[in-house]
């Protein structure tokens, strides 16, 4: 008996010591957004899996210095801009130094320091470098070519009709699309994304943010205003684009510069620069955060500086403001969020660029020495992903495996509810899809299920009701009839 | 026993008999009103009844309306919270619109103008649950037909309301949406002293509060 409880007491030791909360172990709480706009906390999607900067893979070359901005190209190197040293500097995933990029051979000699403040770097599948070199006032391309370094070609200022005087040529961003179209973003400029044609010519701006301009606003500057007033009020311009990223579709994620932060701060525009960006659920604006402090630190929206198109129409949103990483699906749906500000092994101090290799983002955080970040998904986000694929391939009935692990890991996930719904819809459940979706308040597809099963409700008791109204109306002309005749008889009698 | 229970069913009968003229003035709407107040066959029985069968049909859309028309959050759906507004919308735009026709001869009361507007009410309560039925058959893209029910009630209501107000100040059509206009300025007039006067009472009570304190710790 004795031995007995001590073998019980051992074994709830055991169990109460044993590791259950591994997958906790993060600096971070996860969470998303409902239906409604409420914030619904979450198991963390992503986890830190290493930091790491160039003291890390090779301290002879020195450390960043106000690094700017991340890419990865096809074969897995990445490029990072290493801003205050005026150079690009390229590693693999396995954190070996594959060159440094400060100088590049033109016409046979070699050009040293060639760069001054480059800012952003695009790698096309050709294996051609643009790099925006701010203060060079440039956009130069280059190709390695027996592992040194050529320059190609350059685009400077376009010189065409319509630019002002004063316009300064300050390039930040870079980025080719498959047709060899250079889009360039230029600091302070308004009229949109600058573009160039394969040749290096200026032809024209793309994705013009609308300008939004309230009848209030226009009435007070016609009634209440002075000339004086007006000539010293900020002039209503569009906003200024932050970034962007190429999807495999040629389609170009971008962010921008929101001030009243009502409005989506990601556009996605297609070849002829519409904004052509989903979003089903208007409480939840493609903003980041939907609620914040106003004062303190850490306080204010969520400013995104960066976006990143990812595999299977999701896209992820950088942070600056609380350092978290937003993920969305091709339908708006607000996924996971990750990562946060703090002094903590995985958290960020001054993040600045995103980047994503297969399914792990790597973020370059420019604070002191300046490092990377490399998260890796949990086995909830990997869940997510996985789901996430199945239903952008349209194998919605595979895809409810997925979610149906999803909803024992986290109930409160309302993408997993409407995910099980959807399969029972494809697969002709309309009741039970009906109720799926109304926990996950999935109401369009509610809608649909809803329309076929009362489309099979009234298939099913129509007839009968016809039927019967048909008998009625039968018995009744028949006693209208044998009536008439009655009567008429009696008439004649 | 049968007799009091024959006197109690004539009570109810004679009840309804007076619900006749609120939906009388849905037809009629002048003719209706000046029966209200000046044959004097309005009663604030039938007013008090359109009020609570308003909430009620209120509620009622909050609960039952389908999910496609009616995306209510659970955790935070409170009729109860509805209602108070209802109610305080309802005096308060009372209670503004007599102050404000008192001053500009306006031959209604309190009673005509509260007895005016919760008979015009008759056609909310007629759509609001009719409405919330017919949401319950229909998808998303027909979902049109149910917000046209429930603005038709709506514009039909306030349609009632500015005849009301009409015949019972004895008013023209311009000096009635004259009178409407000013009466939602007084409404926030009302609002801005009833915040002043409950910041006014909070800080008389800190005042209060704090001497009591000090007199406690001398």
């Amino acid at each position: 008996m004795f031995k007995k409880f001590i073998a019980l007491v051992v074994v709830i030791l055991i169990i109460a010591v044993s590791p259950l909360a591994v997958l906790a172990d993060t600096p971070f709480q996860g969470y998303t957004y409902n239906f409604w706009g409420t914030l619904v906390p979450s198991p963390a999607a992503y986890v830190p899996v290493r930091s790491f900067g160039l003291h890390n893979i090779c301290p002879e070359i020195g450390d960043m210095s106000d690094p700017t901005d991340l890419h990865a190209d096809s074969e897995g190197q990445i490029y990072i801009v290493d801003w205050g040293n005026n150079r690009v500097v390229v590693i693999d995933t396995e954190l070996n130094l594959i060159r440094v990029i400060d100088g590049y051979y033109r016409d046979g000699a070699w050009v040293e320091n060639a760069f001054n403040r480059p800012h952003g770097v695009f790698v096309t599948d050709d294996a051609e470098i643009f790099i925006a070199d701010e203060l060079n006032r440039r956009v130069v391309v280059l190709q390695v070519i027996d592992d040194e370094v050529h320059f190609l070609r350059e685009i400077l200022s376009p010189n065409v009709e319509g630019l002002e005087d004063d316009f300064v040529f300050a390039p930040l961003h870079v980025l080719v699309d498959r047709g060899g179209r250079v889009f360039v973003i230029v600091r302070h400029v308004f009229e949109g994304i600058m573009s160039f044609n394969a040749a290096g010519e200026f032809i024209g701006y793309f994705g013009t943010i609308e300008v939004s301009f309230s009848w209030v606003d226009m009435a007070w500057r016609m009634f209440f205003m002075t000339e004086e007033q007006i000539r010293r009020d900020h002039a209503i311009i569009p906003r200024e684009f932050r970034s962007m990223d190429i999807d495999r579709y040629g389609f170009i994620f971008t962010t921008h510069i929101e001030n009243w932060h009502l409005n989506n701060q990601v556009m996605r525009l297609n070849p002829r620069g519409e904004d052509v960006l989903r979003n089903f659920n208007p409480n939840v604006v493609i903003n980041g955060d939907q609620g914040w402090r106003e004062t303190g630190p850490m306080s204010g929206p969520s400013v995104f500086i960066d976006v990143i198109a990812r595999s299977h129409g999701k896209y992820s949103a950088l942070c600056s403001t609380r350092g978290r990483i937003y993920t969305y699906d091709s339908e708006g749906n607000l996924l996971y969020v990750f990562g946060g500000m703090g002094s903590l092994e995985g958290m960020t101090r001054m993040p600045r660029a995103i980047e994503t290799i297969g399914d792990d983002i790597f973020i370059l955080d420019a604070h002191g020495r300046g490092r990377i970040i490399h998260y890796a998904p949990s086995e909830y986000g990997r869940l997510i992903n996985r789901a996430i694929a199945m239903r952008y391939d349209g194998h919605e009935r595979y895809a409810v495996e997925y979610w149906r692990q999803l909803v024992k890991l986290d109930e409160n996930f309302a993408l997993a509810w409407s995910g099980i719904g959807r399969s029972l819809l494809a697969a002709g459940d309309n009741v039970g899809a009906m109720e799926y979706l109304r926990h996950g308040m999935d109401v369009r597809y509610f809608s649909t299920a809803f329309r076929r099963n009362r489309l099979e409700v009234m298939q099913g008791t129509l007839p009968n009701i016809f039927t019967v109204g048909v008998v009625f109306a039968a018995l009744f002309a028949g006693y209208k009839v044998v009536r008439r005749i009655k009567s008429g008889k009696e008439d004649d009698a | 026993m049968k007799n009091a229970l024959g006197q109690s069913a004539g009570r109810i009968a004679d009840f309804f008999r007076h619900y006749r003229l609120p939906l009388y003035i849905m037809v009629r709407p002048f003719d209706g009103f000046y029966a209200m107040k000046y044959l004097k066959e309005g009663t604030l029985k039938i007013s008090f009844l359109n009020v609570i069968l308003l909430l009620i049909s209120y509620a009622i859309n909050d609960q039952y309306a389908s999910l496609i028309v009616n995306p209510q959050n659970p955790l935070t759906l409170n009729s109860l919270w509805h209602w108070v507004m209802i109610v305080t919308a309802l005096i308060l735009f009372c209670v503004s619109n007599w102050s404000v026709t008192s001053l500009m001869d306006g031959e209604g009361k309190l009673k005509d103008i509260f007895m005016s507007v919760t008979y015009a009410m008759t056609p909310l309560i007629l759509t609001i649950v009719p409405a919330t039925i017919l949401s319950n058959f229909l998808s998303q893209e027909e979902a049109g037909f149910y917000f046209m029910l429930m603005s038709v009630g709506v514009a039909y209501f306030i349609f009632l309301v500015f005849c009301g107000l009409v015949v019972v100040h004895n008013y023209g059509a311009g000096k009635a949406i004259f009178s409407i206009v000013l009466t939602f300025f007084a409404l926030l007039a009302i609002v801005f002293l009833i915040t002043l006067l409950l910041s006014l009472w909070q800080q008389l009570y800190v005042f209060v509060y704090s001497i009591y304190t000090e007199l406690m710790f001398r």
